[in-house]
This record gives structure tokens, sequence and C-alpha cells, in this order.
């Protein structure tokens, strides 16, 4: 133990301290009392005054001991001291072993106090409390100190810290002022671990891949110095600030570290990174500068053996013969071989050879067992094509999934090129016959043997071919046919049965197709009666208005024009309480084929007087006939159809949506006015039957004398007539403004509406004639769309608007998706080219939204001015336009906004983004800006981030219909001045009625 | 002239045959003729009677061959008639392929053949003959 402490481990001068700090009481200060044997053995040699020097020293001092031994006389030189500067001196010594004093004696205190016992201390492991814990203990020196661990009841205790296996590496230690020492690398060498050689890396991407390390100070590359190729060995020095001294080092360390684990992979090489130590980069160029030159060294003793194979093969040139099988076909011509070795081994085929070569002009790719020939007919193209392929065609191997290089053979030809042809035909002799017979047999051979394929053919095309297709005409199968019809016919027929059910269960109550046959079968008294009754109606016009204009009323409710059988499916039944079209219809059938045996039903049912009885009739006879109704019945009999036929086509039955009248109904009949001008009373008499009617009205109508005889007959006559012509052109223009005329109410009293002071008009008549009121959820049709006649009208709109809507609604969002993909990946592009010209150029700033933009057009509004509509219905949550204006400060808009006023733009189109921006399409902007305000929005206006500024949008907050008007919430801040207060015009159902 | 005609002099009898309009017109003897002495129904007439037999039984098995493309389905027939030298079209006692291969079998065909070939070379002059023997 004292050999350890006192030779090997200490350096000389701690050894010295450790003799400092147990100077005087040595004994006292040694843990568990130990070592008291080495520290006299100390003492020794102190007192021999060689402690101060090396082992070689000490050593040297035995030999000169050894040497006083042998020679008595001579005088042993003083000591001399080696480290007795001043300096040193001071610092660590503190006894002079010459003078063998304490050097320090007068510095030093005494280490006793209060706390510690004055004969020292041990610390001994206490494990009264469970855990072992040290405690200070004082010394007697007297007692004898002993081992802990060679006791046998020491329970290992347990420890937090881990069984290292291996060394644990120390942490860095930053590098400063203070470091003793040279300083760490901090340079790193990078080298390639496993190089691809047909990979190259730019010195840059290193560069910028180590840069993340730290600042880069110094950065080389180098190449191999025999062939001057880049060695992808690179030396990186690092630097940093200033002030920061451990900076390049840390970086240094940070970069090894970082690929100490795991190799550091750039763009396909596998890097080592290790700090620059001691040369270390030469070390590794000198390796790699050696591997490349012994790899050098094998590829050229490769390429001298190649060389030396080729030389043998090619130097005594066995000129390669083509197999006699072949001669024919080569005929003499130049050819390439390919053995057949070779061939057979990658599984090439003659394809392979006629693709690659298709641009030579090859005669014959033949394949034989002894290889591929690929034979020419000019000399020339064949060594062309060998100078310029043997050894550079590069083939796929179908084998070994390598690209092959194909070594061709040249074979001269034989013949000279242009004899070839010449041979060929000499080749074939002329065949010679001897005799005449000889040549007709063999005329006859030939043509028996054409014969038998002539005869085939027409056999084959000419007869048998139209046979069967004439064979195979339906005509030839009338029973077949007429089967086939009919089961199509009943086929069709229960189509149709189908159909009309389905069409029945979709509107059963307004209108039953059934009655005109059904009805007709089953129940030809009831709708005799009300045929009847309903003469007895058009025969009261005359006797009293007010019934008139009831019928009139009526009549009018069955107005729409006849429409085809499958528009009926999508009709909607408008009314339920107008006479139903067989009515009017079996009305004259029964009229002309059996007038006179109904005059005595007339008296039955004339005590039917109100409609309400007479729909009621309608409606059980339609109900008894129709659960009954079967396919059968829709077939018409022969007789039926006769019957039928033989109505005029005027009152034949027909089949529409809604029983119509069989003349179109004029426009007095609409018209509620009692009134009727002599040219209406004209027009209204269309046949005999009408004349007739009237003639006996009139002969009755002689006793009624009117309260105010007509003076002047002619004048009251025109007056009637001008008036109804008046009423024509208002009700005409009434119906083109409002597609419908007023409501009675409306009309002024006393003929002028400024004389007839104020009155207000209730909501419900104002839906009468406001649009927006008239349908409040239907488009107004404004928008004016160059292919829409002036006939189109919104109901029309609203329907195909409705369907498209209700359609193209998934495909409108997948598309829409899709759309803005597209637009991204443009953008991008934009992007690119931005990166590309460098400078901020105005010129590609882009305005991603207006791609998302949907077809919108201003026009003018129901709710205030102007108003923007959508050209094509919108999808709820879809981005419609951008709000797009001058972006102003809040001070600006203020003055704007006052200026604005002033000049009399009474429109605000300042729309406040946050508390200090505000949008200002007054003057600049897009039409967004025409978006009224509505109590009961269909958009919304969201303020979104766009590439770091904030825009305005507008999004569909419902689903929007074509032609909608679009509007928004505006949202204005609650005025409390009365007098500033904005009305709201939007017509909404919730109308706030103020803006504000 | 083509290359065969100038080699084989017997192949250019046999074209200049047909373009004289002999073969054409044994092959209509050939279908229009009465086959055997003991049939009168020429061949084509024949074959024709028979294919429309045998169409139409088919069409009996399934009725929707009429309705369907006709081009097409004539077509597929056409291919099944034509199988295994018209066995299709066989009846008991005749097969087509059998009358065929007795027409051209016939002595007096071969003799015709001869008569109007040597007629052809003796009155043209552009065959020669090898004149060794």
């Amino acid at each position: 133990m004292s050999g350890y402490y006192g030779k090997t481990y200490y350096p000389p001068h701690s050894r010295s301290s450790r003799g400092y700090s147990s100077h005087g009481r040595r004994n006292e200060k040694r843990y568990n009392g130990h070592g008291s044997g080495s520290g006299a053995a100390r003492r020794k040699s102190y007192a021999r005054g060689d402690h101060y020097l090396a082992d070689e020293h000490r050593y040297s001092n035995t030999y000169v001991s050894s040497v006083e031994k042998m020679q008595p006389n001579l005088i042993r030189p003083s000591p001399e001291l080696r480290y007795a500067s001043d300096n040193f001196k001071e610092k660590f010594h503190y006894f002079d072993p010459i003078k063998k004093v304490l050097i320090h004696k007068d510095d030093m205190r005494s280490w006793v106090s209060d706390k510690l016992p004055s004969t020292g201390y041990v610390i001994v492991q206490d494990m009264t409390t469970g855990r072992s814990r040290p405690i200070m203990k004082q010394r007697h020196p007297e007692q004898k100190a002993t081992d802990p661990r060679s006791k046998d009841n020491v329970v290992a205790f347990q420890t937090t810290r881990k069984l290292r296996s291996c060394l644990v590496q120390v942490p860095r230690i930053a590098y400063d002022v203070h470091s003793v020492g040279p300083p760490p690398p901090n340079e790193v060498v990078v080298y390639p671990l496993v190089r691809d050689q047909s990979n190259s890396i730019q010195d840059s991407v290193i560069k910028g891949y180590f840069s993340g390390f730290g600042e880069i100070s110094h950065f080389e590359s180098f190449n191999d110095p025999n062939s001057a190729l880049p060695l992808y060995v690179y030396l990186i020095r690092f630097t940093g600030p200033q002030g920061i001294l451990d900076a390049p080092y840390r970086s240094v360390y940070k970069a090894v570290k970082a690929h100490e684990t795991k190799s550091c992979f750039i763009s396909g090489f596998k890097f080592a990174v290790v700090a620059n130590k001691n040369g270390h980069v030469n070390k590794i160029i000198n390796k790699l500068v050696d591997e490349n030159a012994k790899q050098a060294l094998t590829i050229k003793k490769e390429l001298e053996r190649q060389q030396k194979k080729n030389s043998v093969q090619t130097g005594p040139p066995a000129p390669k013969k083509i197999p006699k099988d072949l001669e024919k076909v080569v005929n003499g011509r130049y050819c390439l071989y390919v053995p057949r070795k070779f061939v057979s081994i990658h599984g090439l085929k003659t394809e392979d050879f006629k693709v690659k070569l298709a641009k030579y002009k090859w005669s014959r790719v033949l394949d034989h067992f002894s290889g591929i020939y690929i034979v020419f007919n000019e000399k020339t193209d064949a060594y062309a094509c060998h100078a310029m392929e043997s050894e550079k065609l590069v083939l796929l191997s179908r084998r070994k999934h390598s690209s092959l290089k194909i070594r061709f053979q040249i074979i001269e030809g034989t013949n000279q090129p242009g004899a070839i042809f010449d041979k060929d035909s000499k080749n074939a002799t002329k065949k010679q016959y001897n005799t005449k017979d000889e040549i007709v047999d063999a005329a006859i051979d030939y043509i028996l043997n054409d014969l038998k394929d002539a005869l085939d053919r027409d056999i084959r095309r000419r007869l048998i071919g139209p046979a069967v297709f004439d064979a195979l005409n339906p005509h030839n199968y009338p029973e077949i046919v007429s089967k086939r019809e009919e089961e199509e016919k009943k086929k069709l027929d229960l189509k149709k049965a189908a159909e009309i059910r389905l069409k029945q269960e979709s509107n059963t109550s307004s209108f039953d197709i059934f009655n005109l046959y059904g009805a007709g079968f089953a129940n030809k008294k009831n709708s005799r009666k009300v045929t009847l009754k309903r003469k007895r109606n058009d025969e009261s016009v005359f006797e009293d208005g007010n019934s008139a204009r009831d019928l009139h009323v009526k009549r009018s409710h069955a107005s729409a024009a006849m429409k085809p059988m499958a528009h009926l499916l999508n009709e909607e039944s408008i009314s339920r309480e107008q006479t139903p079209f067989i009515d009017s219809a079996k009305d004259s059938d029964l009229e002309l084929s059996s007038s006179s045996e109904e005059n005595d039903e007339y008296e039955e049912t004339a005590d039917f007087t109100d409609h309400a009885d007479q729909n009621k009739l309608k409606s059980e006879s339609s109900e008894v006939t129709t659960p009954e109704l079967e396919t059968e019945k829709f077939i018409l009999s022969n007789a039926r159809t006769e019957e039928l036929l033989k109505i005029p086509e005027k009152y034949r039955p027909k089949i529409s949506p809604q029983p119509a009248t069989i003349f179109p109904e004029e426009p007095f009949d609409l018209c509620q006015d009692k009134k009727l001008s002599i040219l209406d009373l004209q027009t209204a008499i269309k046949d005999d039957e009408d004349m007739h009617i009237l003639n006996k009205l009139v002969n009755f109508d002689t006793k009624e004398i009117p309260e105010k005889p007509v003076t002047n007959i002619d004048y009251y006559m025109w007056k009637l007539n001008k008036e109804s012509q008046r009423r024509n052109e208002v009700l005409a223009s009434q119906e083109q403004i409002n597609e419908a005329g007023f409501d009675n109410i409306l009309k002024s009293v006393s003929g002028c509406f400024k004389a007839d002071g104020f009155r207000r008009i209730p909501d419900s008549i104002k839906a009468s004639y406001l649009p927006h009121r008239r349908k409040l959820h239907q488009p107004l049709n404004t928008v004016l769309h160059h292919q829409d006649g002036p006939e189109t009208t919104s109901e029309m709109h609203r329907e195909d608007s409705e369907k498209t809507e209700f359609d193209n609604h998934t495909p409108e969002a997948t598309s829409s998706r899709v759309n803005r993909a597209m637009n991204r990946r443009f953008q991008q592009d934009i992007e690119a080219q931005k990166a590309i010209i460098g400078s901020e150029s105005e010129l590609l700033t882009l305005n991603q939204l207006t791609k998302r933009k949907k077809p919108v057009t201003f026009a003018r509004s129901a709710i205030h001015n102007w108003g923007l509509y959508a050209l094509e219905p919108i999808a709820a949550k879809e981005m419609i336009i951008e709000y797009v204006g001058e972006i102003l400060r809040q001070p600006v808009a203020e003055m704007r906004e006052k200026r604005y006023l002033k000049s009399g733009i009474g429109s605000s189109y300042l729309f406040r983004v946050d508390e200090n921006t505000v949008i200002d399409a007054t003057k600049k902007g897009g039409i967004a800006r025409f978006i009224n305000h509505c109590c009961d929005p269909s958009c919304t206006a969201k303020i979104i981030r766009v590439g770091g500024g904030k825009r305005i949008v507008i999004y569909a907050l419902r689903d929007i219909a074509a032609n909608e008007e679009l509007t928004y919430d505006y949202k204005f801040e609650r005025e409390t001045d009365d007098e500033e207060r904005l009305p709201c015009l939007c017509g909404a159902p919730n109308c706030k009625g103020f803006l504000n | 002239m083509s290359k065969h005609e100038e080699i084989d002099p017997a192949k250019k009898l046999a074209d200049q045959f047909k373009k004289q309009g002999h073969f054409d017109k044994i092959k209509q003897d050939m279908l229009l003729g009465p086959i055997d002495n003991t049939d009168s129904t020429p061949l084509q007439d024949f074959i024709k009677t028979r294919v429309s037999a045998v169409v139409q039984t088919m069409v009996k098995d399934d009725e929707s061959l009429i309705f369907k493309n006709r081009g097409s389905t004539s077509a597929l027939i056409e291919g099944q008639l034509l199988k295994d030298g018209y066995r299709k079209l066989d009846t008991d006692t005749i097969s087509v392929d059998a009358r065929i291969r007795k027409i051209f079998e016939q002595p007096q065909l071969t003799t015709q053949l001869k008569e109007t070939l040597v007629r052809e070379l003796d009155t043209s002059e552009d065959y020669e003959f090898s004149t060794d023997n």
C-alpha cells in the first residue's frame, strides 16, 4: 500500500502536499487509522532527502550509496533542490529539507477547532436509523482501527448508481481562459465510408450540412493527387463569435457526437465525421489515396488482361464460316454474328436485335443453333453496323438482369454486293417441260387446285353466308315475331300502367286520369249530373253577374296550358277545388250524344248549386273507380275508341294535368269587372251552341230593364269597348310585372290614388305585388341572361335551380376541392417563378381568392338599389367572393366617409376589418360591395388571413339557388339617435326594421 | 408478269386458262349443274335449302336469334355450318363434302380441261419445249 501511494500514483509535488497535510499530526488525519507504518517509512525517506527526485534519481542514489561504500573517502555532495524557485516555494513547498525547517510555519494555522475533536475523528457508518449514514466520531489513537469491510455482517446497501459495464465518457469540459493544455480540435474531418463511384456530391452540400453545427471558417475538400478526382474528404474548421472561446470546439463536439452512432448520409454518400486530432486528415487522405491507387492498379491489370484476351481472340482472325444450312439463305452476303453461347446464356432473342438495330439496313436476322446472324444486303451496311454497334450495343439480359454489351463478329460475304438477286433468279431455274402433255398435266394440276379453293370459297361466301343472313330475316318467322310483339306490347302496357299508378300515387287527389274512362263507365250518371250542373252555371252567367264572376274565378284556376304527360310527374298539384277536366269534356260528349234523354235528369240535379257539392261528387266518383283499376282497363276496347272518335275533335277528352276548358279563356273571364264590352261578348260566342244559348237568354231577358236607361247606345258601346281595351292593357302590364293581376283592394276607390289619402295596406296584400315579398324564398329573376327569352318565368327558374341544386350538390363540392388543389399547384408555380425572378414584382402577386370566386353578377335589387346575384347554385359554406377595396387606416376612413357624405354618395361601401383597418370599395373595389343587408341573410362575411393580410370574404350560409340575391348581415352598431337610424327594406320575416 | 409465270410455263398456261373465262365457267357448272345423274337438284340449290332448313331449326331452338344483331349472328351461324366440311348441312343420304369430292374425281372434268388446255397451247406460240429428247 505504501508503494502504491508513494511511488507510482502521485506526482512528486502532490506527494509533498500530502506530506504537508499530514505534517505534524500525520497520524491523526489518517482515516481509519491506516498507514501508520507507511507513514514511518515515508518519514525515513524524507529524512534521506531524496523524495523530490524522480524514480531514476532515486535509483541513481542507491547507485551512489553503493559507490560510497566502495570508496569511503569520498564526500557525499550536499543535496540540491531541483524546484527551489521562489514561485514553487511560495505555492507548494512547506519544508526545506536542507535546513530542515518548515517554510511557511508562520502562515499555517492549526486545524483544531471547537467543532472537531482535538484527537481527530473517524467517519463511521451508522446503521441505527436503518439506513447507513456517515457520522463523525472522535478518534481514539489508542484504539486499533478496523476495516469495516472485513466484518461479516456488512450489508451491501442499496445504491442508485448503475453498474457500469464499460467506461463512461467524461462530459465535455468547456474550453475557456482557465483551461490548461492545448485546446481541443476545432476541425472535423468528413470522409466517405462507402463510396459509390457513379455518384458525386457538391462541396456546397457538405458545407451547407455542416454549417448547421456552427460557423465555418475554413472548408477544404481534397482530391486524389494521382487522378485529380475528388476523394470526398473534407476538412471543416469551425469558428465562433469573438467573445465565446468555446464555440468552435463545441461545434466540433456537436458534429462528431451527432454522427457517432449513426453515420451521416448526404445525397447517397455515407460519411464518417471525426474530429481532426493530430493530423487525422492526412492519415485519412493517405489511406484513401493508397486505396485508390490499388484500385486503379487492379483495374489497369484487368484492362490489360482483357486487352490481351481480345488480342488473342481477334489476333488470329478465325474467319467464321456460315453454316452449311444457312448458306442458301445468307447467300454469300455479309453478316454480323453473335455466338450461340452468349445468346443462350442471356436468353436473347432475334427480336431484341431487330429492335435495337432497326436503324440499320439489315435484311434478315436469323436464329441458328450456332448463333444469331444478322444478314446485310450491302457490305457497307454490315461494316457500318459493326463499327457503330460492336461492343457498344447494350441489351438487357433476360436472365441476369443486367445490361450487356454485345460484341458482333463480322462474317465476310463471298459475293459482290448487288450480285445477290442475280443468283437468286439463277437458282430458281426455269422449269422446262419436254412435252405438251407434261405442261398440260401440270397446268391441270394447278387449275384443279385453284378450282377446289375457289369452289370452297364460293360456297362459303356466296352461298352459305347470304343464305344464313336471309334465313335469319325476322319476316321468315311471322308467328315468332308476332308473339314477340304481343309480349312487348304487354310489357309496354304494364309499364304504362305502372307509370300511371306511380303518377296517381304522387298526386292522387288532384287529377284522376282514370275518370276519363273509368268514371265514364262506372258513374255515368254522376258525371252527367255534374255536366248538367255546369251547364246551368253557364246559363246563369247572363242572369246573374255574381255567379258569373264566381265561375270566372273558378275557371281562372284551371288556367294552365296543357302539358305533356311526362311533366305530370313533376308537377305539383296546385289546387284541388277546380272543376275537373272530365266534366267539361264529358259534358260535351254526353251533350252531343244524348241530350234529349237528359231533360228529366236536369231537374233532378238542379238542386246542386254549390261548387263544393259538385266537387264532392267528383271526388267520390274517382275514389270509387281508382282502387279497382287494373291494367286491362287502360286498354281501350275497340268499341270505346270508336265511340271516342265519334266525338268531334274539339270535345274529345284530353289528358292534361289540370282540367282545361275547350276554348282558351278570354281576358274578361279573368277580370272581376262585371261590365262586358260588346267586343268581349262577340268573342265569347264561340260556336252555334253558344249562340243558341245566347238567343235563349236574350229572349228571356226582355223583361229586365236597367235602372239607368242607356240613351246613346252607340256611345255606350264604344265606351264599354274602350274600357275593356284599357283594362286589357292594364292587366297585361300587371301580368308582365307581377305575373298576376293585382288584388282588387289595391284599386283606387275614387279612381285616383292621390285623392284617396293615406291608407294602410295590409302585409298580406303587399305580398301580392312586392316581388321580394311575393317570393321571399325564391330567387328574383332580375338577372337578364342573353339566352333567356322574355317568357321565362321565375317559376321555371326556381324549378330548375332547385333541381340543379339538388343534383349538383355533391359534384359541386368535389369539383371545388379539385379546383382548389389545382389552384394551390398553380400558386406554387407562381411562387417558384417569383423566386426565380427574385425581386418583389407586383406582376406576379396572385390573389388566390379570385380563383375560388363563384360566378355572381350585380343587378337591380328588391332590397336596395343594386344587389349581387348568384349566377349558379352555390352550396352552403362555399366561398363566394372577396370584398375587395382600398385598405385604409381608421382616420382616413373617417375622413373619407365624411367626404362621401358631403359629395352625396349615400351608400356606404366601407367595411371594417379590425379596429384600425377599413376596406373602402366606394371608388375602387369589387362587385362584392353590392351585396345588400338582410336580416335573414344568405351569406356571411368572414375576415380571414391570407398570406399575412386580413381579407374579407363572403361565404354562403345556406344553399343558394341560381339568380338568388346574396345578402349578409351588415351588423351595424345600434344607433341611439332615431333620426340616424336606417330603415331596413330586406323584407325578411324576421326583419328588425332598421339596419342600425 | 410475275416471276412465277416466267419460271413455270405451266402456271402461265393455267393463268391463261383462267383469263379466257374457262375457269369460272367450270366452277359455275359445278355449282349449277346436277351433281349426280340421279339427283336433279344442283349443288347450289341444295346448299341453300339445307342452310335455310338448318337455320330454321336453330331459330326454333332459340327464338332470340332473330332479334339479335343479324350480321353478327349470321356470321356465328356460318362458322358453325362451315365446320368439318359442312357436316351440319349433310342429310342422311347426301354429304356436301363427299359430293364436291366426287365432282373433282369425275374423269370427264380432267378430259375436258385437257382439251381446252391443249387447244390453248396450240393457239399460242409462247411455249417452248426443251428439245433434248
